[in-house]
């Protein structure tokens, strides 16, 4: 549905944000962008909306190429985090405006207008202005003016982050319902790692402007292709150690047990506890080891601060990384620990 | 105590200012004698309004008045297409040289008029705009203030509204026309009555920039009802054309009143913020 080839943005002030970058997205997928502030989450959608000229390398959308065109003339709606809505119009005129714009007949309009209203529960709020709407419904008029015009690809960048916790999760499930309802593809930037994981049937983690890894949520949080993907995805990110030879070994805090259980196929670790966090249904525990490096522990036990440990990771639960942080197959440990 | 004091204060403030409206009035009705009074009389012991009929006529009040609006209307028309789009470039477009263009038009602002005025004659007089209506409005489609005004507002306007808008399908010119426009009317309408007002009352333009009565207006009117050389007595006649020059400036104050206070008193949108939930 969308590829970009070979893209190139650099900015007027010599910034290049992203140079060869190439990214298939398949038809009616719903691919979560994830990375850090400034790793061009942004820029990729703003390129892809046509908001922002790409340098060199072209973007096609439904088997165009559409590097050339003007953002209304792509097939794409696009939803902003502060919804953007105009405040100098009603509901109502919000959602048509776009529609009059592309010359669509009075009649189609007002059909469509029933139609996506009906769609997001606004109809009784079709002649208020913005300015008289909660958080939730703003965003419910943006959704309902990118769903209007029918596009082949929604892009939304992070659409429901200015809302409350209880309002997001309303709305993420709102938002799985008219993507089943829609069909379209959808391409969506979020921090919220559980919103990622639940909305996503891909996701593609960024950093610097690169794909870091490209693939199904479970394939990024079971079987990261590097360091950088293992420590950004998951809350926390898996611990990550260096070994002797060069090499790095990592795993979940999740995955760490106490004890020393004979005959284990894994490794060993033995550290203190340097401090506790209660997180409710688990403690969150950051553990130092003998050689001083730290890493964080899950668990459901009560251990106080200072207490010297033993610890395992099961050998299925290691990662391992080579030289350069690539994913690379788990040797036998043999207690290779630190 | 104190309470009293500041009232009497107001009170001689508000004196001071709407004494010389009143007394314009008040004149305006006066007879000849009455209005040569020493000490001066305030108020007309008899009515005089024809001294209106006087001045109507001998201003030739219609046709001054029609150059008038015209050229403050041509003005107003001039601004709102020259200094909206450029408002709209300085505050929301990235372009070479846009700082140093920028501080030129605030630098505009604190230059007075008495040190460009030469210039723009001797421009004028070469291509022979001297004694025309273009040549009275066109230098003044560009107002520093205007622009001023303009981009302080339209730099509050978030950029994703107008990505919205491009995505809806507009051109640029549409962005302007149909969202920062309108969302920026009380300053636009605020900034448009300024420049109604110094236009309609402007005299030292327009009597450097005309000697034709074809093309002058109604400040140029009234100062020829002083005669020159005539000692001037004929204060009553004068006051009358005073008053019926500002009638369509009263006017346009009173019909845009509620736009001019919502403009001035204008700070920080409520309705542009995405508010928590």
């Amino acid at each position: 549905m969308i590829s970009i080839r070979n893209l190139k943005k650099t900015y007027p002030n010599g910034f290049t944000v992203m140079e060869n970058f190439n990214l298939e997205i398949e038809p009616g997928s719903f691919t979560v962008l994830v990375g850090p502030s400034g790793c061009g989450k942004t820029t990729l959608i703003r390129l892809i909306s046509g908001l922002e000229r790409v340098t060199e390398g072209s973007i096609w959308i439904a088997g165009k190429d559409v590097t050339r065109h003007e953002p209304g003339d792509r097939g794409v709606a696009v939803v902003f985090q502060n919804y953007a809505l105009y405040p100098h119009m009603t509901v109502e005129k919000n959602i048509s405006f776009g529609l009059r714009n592309f010359g669509r007949g009075k009649d189609e309009i007002k059909k469509i207008l029933a139609e996506v209203l009906e769609m997001v529960g606004l109809t009784e709020h079709a002649g208020k202005k913005p300015s008289a709407l909660s958080g939730g419904q703003r965003q419910r008029v943006a959704l309902a003016r990118a769903i209007s015009k029918s596009p082949d690809v929604f892009l939304m960048d992070e659409p429901l982050s200015n809302l409350d916790a209880p309002l997001r999760a309303q709305m993420r499930g709102e938002l799985a319902r008219l993507r089943q309802k829609l069909g379209a593809t959808f391409v969506y930037i979020t921090h919220d790692q559980a919103e990622a994981m639940s909305l996503g049937d891909h996701i593609a983690v960024m950093d610097g402007g690169r794909i870091m890894q490209y693939g199904t949520p479970e394939d990024i949080y079971d079987l990261p292709a590097n360091i950088f993907t293992a420590r950004f995805i998951g809350d926390p990110g898996m611990n990550i150690l260096p070994l002797k030879d060069g090499r790095y070994i990592g795993f979940r805090g999740q995955k760490v047990g106490i004890g020393r259980p004979a005959g284990l196929d894994g490794i060993f670790i033995e550290g203190a506890v340097s401090s506790r966090e209660n997180l409710g249904d688990a403690y969150r525990y950051r553990i130092t080891a003998q050689d001083g490096t730290q890493f964080e522990m899950r668990h459901s036990e009560r251990v106080e601060v200072g207490r010297h440990l033993d610890m395992f990771v099961k050998r299925n639960d290691l990662h391992a990384f080579d030289e350069r942080g690539i994913r690379a197959e788990v040797r036998t440990p043999g207690g290779a620990a630190p | 105590m104190r309470a009293a004091a500041r009232a009497a204060g107001f009170t001689a403030l508000i004196l001071i200012f709407v004494f010389p409206m009143f007394f314009m009035v008040s004149a305006s009705f006066m007879s000849r004698y009455e209005v040569n009074m020493t000490p001066p009389a305030l108020l007309p012991s008899e009515f005089h309004p024809e001294n209106y009929a006087t001045a109507w006529s001998r201003m030739n009040f219609v046709h001054y008045l029609r150059n008038s609006l015209l050229s403050t209307f041509i003005t107003i028309a001039g601004q709102l297409v020259v200094c909206v789009p450029c408002a709209y470039a300085f505050a929301k477009k990235q372009f070479r040289f846009k700082k140093t263009l920028y501080c030129l038009v605030l630098f505009d602002l604190i230059v007075p008029a008495q040190t460009i005025f030469l210039q723009i004659y001797i421009l004028e007089s070469r291509i022979g705009w001297i004694n025309t209506m273009r040549g009275l409005t066109a230098p003044f489609f560009y107002s520093a203030f205007t622009i001023f005004s303009l981009v302080q507002y339209f730099r509050t306007i978030p950029d994703e509204i107008l990505d919205a808008a491009r995505l809806d399908g507009c051109s640029e010119i549409r962005v302007i026309t149909h969202i920062m426009a309108p969302m920026a009317r009380p300053i636009i309408i605020t900034a448009m009555i300024f420049t109604f007002v110094y236009k309609w009352n402007d005299y030292f333009w327009t009597s450097i920039l005309t000697t034709d009565e074809a093309v002058r207006t109604l400040p140029m009117a009234v100062q020829n009802l002083m005669p020159v050389g005539h000692s001037a007595r004929e204060w009553h006649i004068i006051m009358a054309g005073n008053v019926m020059a500002l009638v369509p400036m009263l006017a346009v104050y009173v019909l845009a009143n509620r736009a001019i206070k919502s403009g001035l008193i204008f700070s920080g949108r409520k309705d542009l913020e995405a508010p928590r939930s």
